[in-house]
């Protein structure tokens, strides 16, 4: 799953400490949900959309395997 | 009955040690806001595959045991406890790293595995050579068990990434 988050970031002007710590989780989390390398869950991806005033899937963008 | 007060000290400080170790760096995660779900979903993962490494260990016994060698209960209980308790730990570290490195770190990681494959086996050869104890190549199961695994879910994230290109 893709996400825009370190996008959303940059217009923001928003660093992974400060994100991290309006969603109430590690940087290294955000760090890995950024990257790619974790999946958040629907609350967790819920709060990080909510930072941005974005919908779930603005900042997460859902690919089926094989597409 | 004897009792066996190196054995009793080194059981019971070392569970004492891994609590205390385990309490201070939970207390230290939360003041960080570490333990999230990406904690829990690393820690589990990392249990799950010490149970993996765990069952692996016992076939192993139990194949020595059907070539006939003799082995005591305290030792493979000792060894599968150091087998489970040690991959879980160490699987848990391996996955942390993994979560916030690049992959070009991680290819450099396999290298290191079989470094420790290469290094542990030799280690543990000598050793039983030198001893005349071949037991001590059940020793180089731990280090072996887990570099193995660390090149396994490397190898697994790589087709991941070339589909993501």
């Amino acid at each position: 799953m893709k996400n825009r988050i370190r996008e959303l970031r940059k217009v923001k002007q928003i660093t992974q400490e400060e994100l991290s710590k309006q969603v109430g989780v590690s940087r290294q989390s955000i760090i890995a949900i950024e990257s790619g390398k974790f999946n958040p869950s629907i609350e967790l991806a819920y709060n990080i959309s909510k930072v941005f005033n974005c919908t779930i899937e603005e900042v997460f963008i859902f690919e089926e395997e094989g597409m | 009955m004897e009792i066996s007060i190196g054995g009793m000290i080194g059981l019971y400080g070392g569970m004492l040690c891994g609590l205390l170790g385990w309490w201070f760096g939970r207390k230290k995660a939360r003041e960080n806001r570490g333990l999230d779900e990406l904690y829990y979903h690393i820690w589990q993962r990392a249990r799950s595959y010490a149970w993996y490494a765990t069952l692996g260990a016992i076939y192993i016994f139990f194949s020595l045991i059907m070539f006939g060698v003799e082995l005591s209960a305290a030792m493979v209980l000792a060894l599968i406890l150091l087998i489970h308790l040690g991959s879980w730990a160490i699987i848990g570290m391996i996955l942390t790293i993994n979560m916030t490195v690049s992959p070009s770190k991680q290819l450099s990681r396999v290298a290191i595995a079989w470094i420790v494959v290469a290094c542990s086996f030799t280690l543990f050869t000598v050793l039983s050579i030198v001893t005349g104890n071949w037991l001590f190549l059940l020793w180089s199961i731990l280090p072996n068990v887990v570099a193995l695994t660390t090149v396994a879910l490397a190898t697994r994230i790589k087709p991941v990434q070339k589909n993501i290109e």
